[in-house]
């Protein structure tokens, strides 16, 4: 998909948990098991409320509420790729308390380990502009250098951005 | 719960898509240049030079000031910030539901086997 190849930047996030890959598959993808523990649970809120259509196109959107009904926050897309027991794609973008202007795009790779399952998320951002070169790889560390060498006033060689962010 | 203005993010990254355009900001973190010392290292015309500047001034990470006929430019830091912030704030925020998640699937597992037959 076309779609992919705009991203510039990513957060990625890995964890390994002792269960099955199935298991964490449906963790991610029912309804009852998402509102168990996405939000985590605060003294004096409701349990939270998931709704999930799990379709490549179906939608998905978790709520946290106050007793009252009150919403205390709520995120929501759409999924893009389904493949269980390892892979589920889909756009994210907050609703509130503070609504984002646009979409962002979350991956969920579950990989067997042993009968374990390491989960790496993968958190990225579309460019405003399309028509941009691809350019997918290292922005973690490029932008972490890039704010040392401004926090720090470095001197570092005109180079030293400009290749492959994450080499040297 | 974002504070991360997305808008302004979506710029900053789209502007730090291109390699000259690092290395430009790169050389401007070492202290103010001209036009034509930025195009030095670069086998690239000052037109295109001047391209790139302007994404990067739209983008507010390079502010321009003329003193007569010279243009110089220096490196504005807020954006790169708020864009490593972002970064940030995501990776915290998963870190913390995967923790809920693992805490979670340890509960389950000691309550009794999942449905997993009704997939």
């Amino acid at each position: 998909m076309s779609i992919r190849k705009k991203v510039v930047v990513r957060a990625v996030t890995k964890r390994r948990v002792a269960a099955p890959r199935q298991w964490v598959f449906q963790a991610w993808t029912k309804a009852e098991h998402l509102q168990r523990w996405f939000f985590p649970s605060i003294d004096g809120e409701a349990v939270p409320h998931a709704e999930v259509d799990l379709r490549v196109g179906g939608r998905y959107r978790i709520t946290r509420h106050t007793p009252d009904g009150g919403i205390t926050a709520m995120v929501g897309g759409t999924y893009h790729e389904v493949h269980p027991p390892e892979k589920l794609v889909f756009s994210w973008a907050w609703e509130a308390p503070q609504p984002d202007s646009s979409e962002t795009l979350v991956t969920v790779e579950l990989h067997d380990v042993q009968g374990e399952t390491e989960i790496i998320i993968t958190h990225e951002r579309f460019p405003a502009q399309t028509g941009q070169e691809e350019h997918t790889i290292g922005w973690n560390c490029a932008l972490e250098r890039f704010v040392l060498l401004v926090e720090e006033g470095a001197t570092l060689p005109v180079s030293a951005l400009s290749g492959d962010p994450c080499q040297s | 719960m974002v504070k991360y203005t997305s808008r302004t993010l979506d710029k900053t990254f789209s502007a730090l898509s291109d390699p000259t355009r690092r290395a430009i900001l790169a050389r401007l973190a070492e202290g103010e240049a001209s036009v034509s010392e930025l195009a030095a290292p670069f086998a690239m015309s000052l037109p295109a030079i001047s391209k790139h500047l302007r994404v990067l001034e739209q983008a507010g990470l390079v502010e321009r000031t003329r003193d007569g006929r010279v243009h110089r430019l220096r490196l504005v830091a807020q954006p790169l910030h708020d864009a490593a912030a972002w970064i940030a704030h995501y990776q915290h925020f998963w870190e913390q539901q995967l923790e809920g998640l693992a805490d979670y699937l340890r509960d389950i597992h000691s309550e009794e086997e999942p449905e997993e037959h009704t997939s």
